[in-house]
């Protein structure tokens, strides 16, 4: 086991890799009432086409499977397995993201207990027909839940708009033509592809002894043969740089029009501390120039475009990227001419040291304020782990950021050639 | 370290709540302004905030002030208005770095705290009325937030549940006030109001951190200073608390162009967190739908896969309740049932073992991991204002596993369905 200690958070951060292929990661947090426990795999909603490594195959599921799996394995031959946990005192649930599904539980007692759930029941999926069947009403009604969601038609749409292959363009949960097309056959397909230990981390958080938690994990892996398993091969199409379409719009029952503009990135592939690195200079470079304490913020509010709901972010992954910028407006017409311009003219000018530094600061902070919650930490570690990157690599990749290289990150991304505008109006 | 708040009366009516921990990276602190729910101060309370923070008398332009707490690393201002029972409480919230985890820094809580006195008690002014420019923009922007209201269709349909279930009291308005008293409302007259929510509300100001509570005292008697009390005091405002009505249920329906309908079962349960049946109440809540594990969920989820979500919910100081679930259009009528012989099986104490340990454990387990999470430890302490008991979590965790199956329902027959809400479909749609 590996352990790492960052002095200025005062954590220690043990982690392990198993023989079977698995990565543990512990985060002790002591005095801490409550613990944690997550098993995430590297499976989300664009693997829907890859080879099977039995095989050789190559085969494509239904959009949606990951989540639709995530759903499903919550239902044991001995009946739900959150009710189990409810009787643990646990609280369980799961998610699905465009590149991962985690499982988790947090609880206050029965943490080893918890546990063993947790770890037996990612590896016993067990399917019928007809509780495929009954999972889809569920799911069904929770895709129109989204349907009715602006904020989430909103970002779907201009992910629609920024790719032309990419799964990323196609909803987490799938459609409700899609989930019907899922069998119990290609579940068990998808779930044996992987949900191997190689393709899988276990996270831990809590008043815990790290070796009791490796020692535990480490047996309830043990009760399954899992051959070994090369990397999974996730086939992508290729996708241009260039967006799919400048402008998708939508109508909804909303009170104004909803703006969204993004940045389709053009470097993908990369990971690690590089990915990391770019991720926060992107984020920083965005409150500079666009954040509260800038010119440009002031005029687009005091002009009546933005208002304190608008916001923007960078989604950085290995195999795509964007960022935005969005919020309710009068005007979304004169809101994107505006931001372009600024945009441009923090291009020609570059943002200044001390606006950088003050920001950099900023970030510092909240990086610090993040690992205060136990579950927006393992968010992080979660999510870093698939990208190679550690939680703790945050602030020192943070404090070594130059404003140089900021500025050469700004040349490069906000450009407008690689824009695209959503915009949901009222019906 | 103490296991719990550190109470000091720094002046009648103004309390602070301190609570020292170890376990986070930041310090916190929330300020409350309790004002009563009323349609005349509604509406000004959600909008005064809204103002303050565009600017004070030392950073008077927004940049300057969002550039300000950028340098004190990244020093994270909020604000809302919560509405908990009749009681309209607006809320300011600072949270910065603890100086152990900033190289060479000292005093962050000090100057946050300087910071967020600033921006409640000495605002940017013109005249005898708050800066025009951005009395204006707030305003626009409140009747915008106020509308959106219309964008979220599950919040829309609570809210228009608890409206008509409470027309007539104050529980009906709406926390952000209502788009037609803006006009109304000048920067004088704003600022006025700003002078009677700092001279009579009651405050309770929440500072939690690796902090001591004297100094923290000390700090804050030196730093937040308050106008003194007008002569009526400070005075928590009372709630209107109804039990059944008596009459049958009222159906509303409202129609719009939406893909999913949300179903709303207003009740009122006369009970609050001052009664003697708090506790079985919170249980009786747990067993009908609080969790996934919960018969609702159990029910019109996974048995009859009628939704994605359903649940129900309790608010404990006016004393009302809601099942809710999003589905079919088509499935009205039947989720509806489903959800009444839910509410009745509890009632007449159909309770399986497991239902009551599983829920006893559940809100066990969420009382104790609310000290691990600073909001939920200042909510927590809000609720004891509210109460007027001194119940510590230990003293809540036991009275949870001492509530019975017979209390639960004794509780629950005091859920007496008031409002049926549906958001249907327009009529003619597919």
């Amino acid at each position: 086991m590996e352990k790492h200690y960052d002095p200025l958070l005062n954590d220690t951060l043990y982690t392990a890799r198993l023989e079977n292929g698995l990565t543990v990661a512990i985060l002790p947090k002591p005095g801490y009432k409550q613990s944690t426990g997550r098993i995430a795999i590297h499976y989300g909603s664009v693997d829907s086409r890859f080879i099977d490594p039995r095989s050789g195959q190559e085969v494509e599921v239904p959009a949606g499977i990951a989540h639709f799996l995530e759903h499903k394995l919550f239902e044991s031959e001995e009946g739900n397995v959150s009710d189990r946990f409810s009787e643990l005192g646990a609280e369980s649930n799961a998610y699905t993201t465009y590149t991962h599904t985690v499982y988790y539980f947090n609880t206050t007692e029965n943490f080893d207990e918890a546990l063993t759930l947790l770890l037996d029941f990612v590896q016993e999926p067990w399917f019928t027909d007809e509780s495929v069947a009954k999972e889809q009403g569920i799911i069904e009604q929770e895709i129109r839940m989204y349907l009715d969601d602006p904020g989430w038609r909103s970002n779907a749409n201009l992910l629609e708009a920024l790719y032309v292959h990419h799964p990323v363009k196609i909803d987490i949960a799938g459609t409700v033509e899609s989930i019907r097309q899922i069998t119990k056959e290609t579940l068990y397909l998808c779930h044996q592809t992987f949900y191997h230990p190689s393709n899988m981390v276990a996270f831990v958080a809590g008043d815990l002894d790290p070796d009791h938690v490796v020692d535990l994990v480490q047996e309830r892996f043990a009760r399954h043969r899992y051959e070994p398993q090369g990397e999974i091969r996730r086939l992508l199409p290729d996708e241009p740089g260039t967006v799919k379409e400048r402008y998708r719009t939508q109508q909804l029952v909303v009170s104004q029009p909803i703006f969204r503009i993004g940045f389709k990135e053009q470097q993908v592939g990369v990971k690690g501390r590089e990915l990391l690195e770019r991720d926060l200079l992107t984020a920083i470079l965005m409150d500079v120039i666009c954040g509260r304490g800038s010119a440009l913020y002031t005029q687009l509010y005091e002009a009546g475009l933005i208002d304190h709901r608008f916001g923007f972010s960078y989604n950085p992954e290995i195999t795509y990227g964007f960022s935005y910028f969005a919020g309710p407006s009068r005007d979304p017409g004169e809101l994107e001419a505006r931001l372009l311009d600024g945009l441009a003219e923090a291009r020609e000018q570059g943002i200044r040291e001390e606006d950088f530094l003050r920001v950099r600061n900023k970030t510092m902070g909240r990086i610090i304020s993040m690992m205060n919650d136990i579950d927006t930490l393992s968010y992080m570690c979660v999510d870093g782990t698939f990208k190679d990157i550690s939680l703790f690599d945050y602030i020192p990749v943070a404090q070594q950021l130059t404003v140089e290289a900021a500025n050469q990150r700004l040349r490069i991304h906000f450009l407008p050639e690689y824009a695209a505008v959503s915009i949901i109006y009222p019906k | 370290m103490t296991a719990d708040f550190t109470r000091y009366d720094l002046a009648d009516g103004v309390h602070l709540h301190v609570q020292p921990t170890a376990k986070f990276k930041t310090n916190i602190v929330y300020v409350y302004f309790h004002m009563p729910l009323a349609s005349d101060t509604v509406t000004p309370d959600a909008l005064l905030p809204m103002v303050l923070a565009r600017g004070s008398a030392s950073y008077p332009t927004t940049a300057q002030l969002a550039r300000h707490l950028d340098e004190l690393y990244g020093a994270s201002f909020g604000f809302d208005v919560s509405r908990r029972g009749e009681v309209h409480s607006i809320v300011f919230t600072l949270e910065v770095a603890a100086d152990q985890h900033i190289p060479g820094e000292r005093g962050l809580l000090k100057r946050g705290l300087q910071t967020l006195t600033e921006i409640i008690t000495r605002p940017a002014l013109e005249g005898d009325g708050f800066k025009r420019s951005y009395f204006d923009q707030e305003a626009v922007n409140l009747k915008q937030t106020i509308e959106s209201l219309v964008n979220d269709k599950r919040r829309l349909a609570m809210v228009r549940c608890t409206a008509e279930m409470c027309a007539g009291e104050p529980f009906e308005l709406y926390r952000l006030g209502r788009t037609e008293d803006l006009a109304q409302i000048t920067p004088q007259s704003l600022r006025a109001h700003h002078e009677r929510v700092l001279r009579s509300a009651p405050v309770d100001i929440f500072v939690i951190g690796n902090v001591e509570p004297e100094e923290i005292r000390d700090l804050v008697c030196s730093t937040f200073t308050l106008p003194e009390a007008g002569p009526e005091g400070r005075r928590m405002p009372n709630t209107l608390v109804k039990g059944a009505s008596g009459r049958e249920p009222r159906l509303v329906e409202d129609r719009m162009d939406v893909n999913q309908g949300v179903l709303v079962i207003g009740f009122r349960t006369g009970l609050t967190l001052r009664d003697e049946l708090y506790f079985p109440m919170l249980v009786a809540n747990g067993v009908l739908g609080g969790f996934p594990h919960s018969k609702l969920f159990q029910q019109v989820r996974e048995k009859h896969s009628l939704a994605y979500y359903a649940y129900s919910s309790l608010e404990t100081v006016k004393g009302v309740g809601f099942m809710y679930a999003g589905i079919e259009f088509a499935d009205r009528e039947r989720c509806q049932e489903i959800m009444l012989q839910q509410l009745e099986a509890v009632q007449k104490g159909q309770i399986t073992d497991e239902e009551l340990e599983t829920t006893i454990r559940t809100l066990a387990n969420d009382m104790l991991a609310a000290a691990d999470n600073p909001g939920a430890m200042a909510d927590l302490a809000v609720d004891r204002v509210f109460s007027g008991r001194e119940l510590s979590v230990e003293d809540r965790v036991r009275a949870f596993r001492q509530v019975t199956k017979e209390q639960v329902a004794e509780a629950a027959r005091h859920f007496a369905v008031d409002t049926i809400y549906f958001l249907n479909r327009k009529e003619g749609g597919a």
